[in-house]
């Protein structure tokens, strides 16, 4: 289970509040949406899971299975099982796909519970779990991320996912820059990894993803708060009427 | 006007040294009168400093305090197997070895092979010196070669090296390997006379590594003749023991058509300064160099480059990438000459610097003359850190910090390296980085 408690986050080298007393509770299983304007916090909260650099929690928790993930390391996060699918995902020149896919998916193992995978056990592995995303062995030979499409970058981040074998996912707008296509594989790449021992936040501008993975809950942010909290049909209702009622509210 | 400037204790040491063994060094009489008029030359030269154009950045004076003698004997024996661990990934790569130990050429440690095989002419250079055969290669070297410090040293005290006439394509690489022993600290040097008939295709290598942590003085010459349409890949992988100095000359002559991809990797010695003459001596040739330079604690090491397109229609690339940690400095000089005749002539240069500490320094200078009009030429340098954002992609997806940033210069370097034409030395370059590369996650670790 994850539990955000009275969270507040800034930028280190700036005052302003960002997140202003999140709380929030993803039961294990459950997937659950955050939806909420530009500038609502949303990219800072999915940062501020996987322990990015650069911002200051001010103050309260965030728990996941008992452990206060706030004091641990980016890598021992990623052990813990905490699994961040980025908006942009990163270009890395010259480390090949494999490479980085292998040295991620060792590490982590040889952390949870002592062992690596051989170099078969390994292309079989990736190659089960690419060709469930349609993706091409041949790119995973290029380096990460290098000259890929907008659909192909989010594609390959889904196949780390599913390499890592996290507990739990973390998706910053998974949709943005995918066209109806590659929303469907990107979406079933997502749904086939939900399970009982599996939670996931999925943050998203638009209601569209939430027809493909369908949320147990959905969350409004605004203002660094969560100000609104209901099922799938409350994003419907966000389609239909947008964010003024919340960016409205005082903090 | 000149100015007598007081000689150096190096300098002197120097001297005396010639005085002292210069009869004993190998060649006849015509060879002791070169040598007789390179040391007059260097006693003129002296050693170089920063008030000197091309050692601005590299202050020998000031940094050569002390001057080794000479080594003219090969101490103890060696196993192969202490060979084969201090050659590392070279050790394993099909290759017809000829080995100098402090100096000196080692039989036992060589490859017989080399006796037999088709187009090949080998002999060590203490009798190619003086043999006919080499007599008209000898007399073809460029003479410039004793107008610089450190080729007048060369010419005065070389001792041995490797003197090859190849005249058919072989079929595995000659791999030309200087091992120090480090049983006292000693100056090596030696030069290499390689010539590549028209059309060969061959492969060179050339090792320099230590058997343990001693000091050594190198200096180091190879002059390589390349024929018409020959092709010739010729890798240097210096890895001496740190407290070393490391001077090496590099005079490659390209003849019409002829092709030449150049690497050198540098991890070794304290102060290293390898000199690359490139000379276009017929047209539409080919020359590619590129280079690692992996540098930390208190190392310096300067490439210093002179491209002379002297006939129409030749192409030059360069490519070096140097990672610089602690106080390491990094030099890189880049010359290319483009004589009135030689147009058409297609030249690009980079030098690309990765600093990871805020104390390092990366000195790079380009420098282009060019005197025909219808050429393109560029040139370029970048240095930077490595991207926090890299790091933490690579973090969150579970891999260690130190080891997401040796990933991330291996990558860095990994461009240069793959610019050698042969997948087995590519191989053995990244295996060999390797270790540089785990050296520094065990530094990381420890901070």
């Amino acid at each position: 289970m994850l539990e955000i408690k009275n969270l507040h986050v800034k930028l280190e080298d700036e005052d302003t509040p960002i997140i202003n007393g999140l709380s929030l509770i993803v039961p294990k299983g459950e997937v659950h949406a955050i939806m909420g304007p530009n500038g609502s916090g949303k990219s800072t909260l999915a940062y501020v899971l996987a322990g990015r650099d650069g911002y200051e929690v001010t103050d309260g928790e965030i728990i996941w299975n008992g452990e206060n993930i706030l004091e641990m390391e980016p890598e021992e996060r990623a052990v813990a099982g905490v699994f961040l699918a980025f908006q942009y995902p990163m270009e890395i020149p010259g480390v090949a796909g494999l490479t980085f896919l292998r040295t991620a998916v060792n590490a982590v193992r040889k952390k949870r519970n002592g062992t690596e995978l051989t170099t078969p056990e390994f292309m079989r592995f990736v190659k089960e779990k690419s060709a469930e995303l349609s993706l091409d062995m041949e790119m995973l030979k290029r380096p990460v991320n290098v000259g890929f499409s907008g659909g192909e970058k989010k594609r390959s981040e889904i196949l780390q996912m599913a390499m890592l074998e996290p507990s739990l996912c973390v998706l910053d707008e998974t949709d943005s820059g995918l066209d109806i296509d590659a929303l469907k594989v990107v979406s079933d790449g997502v749904n086939a990894l939900r399970g009982p021992d599996r939670s996931m936040l999925v943050i998203t501008h638009y209601q569209r993803l939430l027809n493909y993975i369908v949320p147990d809950k959905v969350h409004v942010l605004a203002h660094g708060q969560i100000k609104a909290t209901g099922d799938k049909d409350l994003a419907l209702e966000l389609e239909r009427s947008g964010y003024a009622a919340y960016v409205g509210q005082a903090v | 006007m000149t100015l007598s400037i007081e000689k150096t204790d190096a300098e002197t040491a120097l001297a005396a040294y010639f005085a002292e063994v210069g009869d004993r060094l190998p060649g006849e009489a015509n060879v002791a009168a070169l040598r007789q008029q390179a040391i007059a030359k260097f006693g003129e030269l002296g050693l170089p400093h920063r008030r000197v154009e091309e050692w601005k950045y590299t202050d020998l004076r000031a940094s050569l305090k002390v001057a080794f003698a000479p080594s003219l004997e090969a101490d103890a024996a060696i196993e192969r197997a202490t060979l084969d661990l201090a050659l590392g990934a070279f050790a394993s790569i099909g290759a017809i070895r000829l080995v100098f130990v402090d100096g000196q050429f080692n039989a036992n440690l060589s490859d017989s092979s080399v006796e037999n095989a088709a187009g090949i002419q080998f002999m060590p250079m203490s009798r190619a010196l003086n043999d006919p055969c080499f007599a008209e290669l000898h007399g073809k070297y460029n003479p410039a070669i004793d107008d610089s410090f450190v080729g007048a040293l060369n010419t005065a005290f070389m001792s041995d090296g490797a003197g090859l006439m190849i005249t058919a394509s072989p079929a595995e690489p000659l791999h030309i390997v200087y091992v120090a022993t480090g049983s006292r600290p000693a100056a090596v040097t030696t030069r290499n006379v390689v010539f590549v008939a028209q059309g060969v295709a061959a492969t060179l290598i050339e090792s320099h590594v230590a058997l343990g942590d001693e000091a050594v003085q190198v200096n180091a010459l190879t002059h390589l003749g390349i024929a018409a349409g020959a092709r010739v890949t010729h890798i240097k992988v210096q890895r001496e023991a740190l407290a070393s100095t490391h001077l090496s000359t590099w005079l490659v002559d390209l003849d019409t058509e002829s092709t030449y991809r150049g690497f050198q990797y540098s991890t070794g010695a304290m102060l290293a300064r390898n000199e690359v003459n490139i000379n276009f001596k017929g047209a539409n040739a080919a020359a590619d160099i590129s280079g690692v330079k992996l540098l930390r604690g208190n190392q310096h090491c300067d490439t210093t480059m002179v491209i002379d397109h002297a006939e129409p229609g030749c192409e030059s690339r360069e490519l070096y990438k140097l990672v610089l940690d602690d106080q390491a400095r990094g030099v890189f000089q880049g010359k290319v000459v483009v004589h009135p005749n030689a147009q058409k002539t297609d030249g690009k240069q980079m030098a690309q610097a990765l600093m990871l500490s805020e104390t390092c320094e990366f000195d790079s200078k380009p420098e282009l003359e060019i005197y025909a009009d219808d050429v393109a030429c560029g040139h370029g340098s970048t240095c930077a850190e490595l991207e926090d954002d890299l790091i933490f992609y690579c973090r969150a997806r579970g891999i260690p910090e130190a080891v997401a940033r040796s990933l991330l210069i291996e990558a860095f370097v990994a461009e240069a390296i793959e610019k050698v034409d042969n997948e087995t030395i590519v191989e053995a370059l990244g295996e060999t980085a390797q270790h540089w590369f785990a050296g520094q996650c065990m530094k990381e670790r420890s901070t």
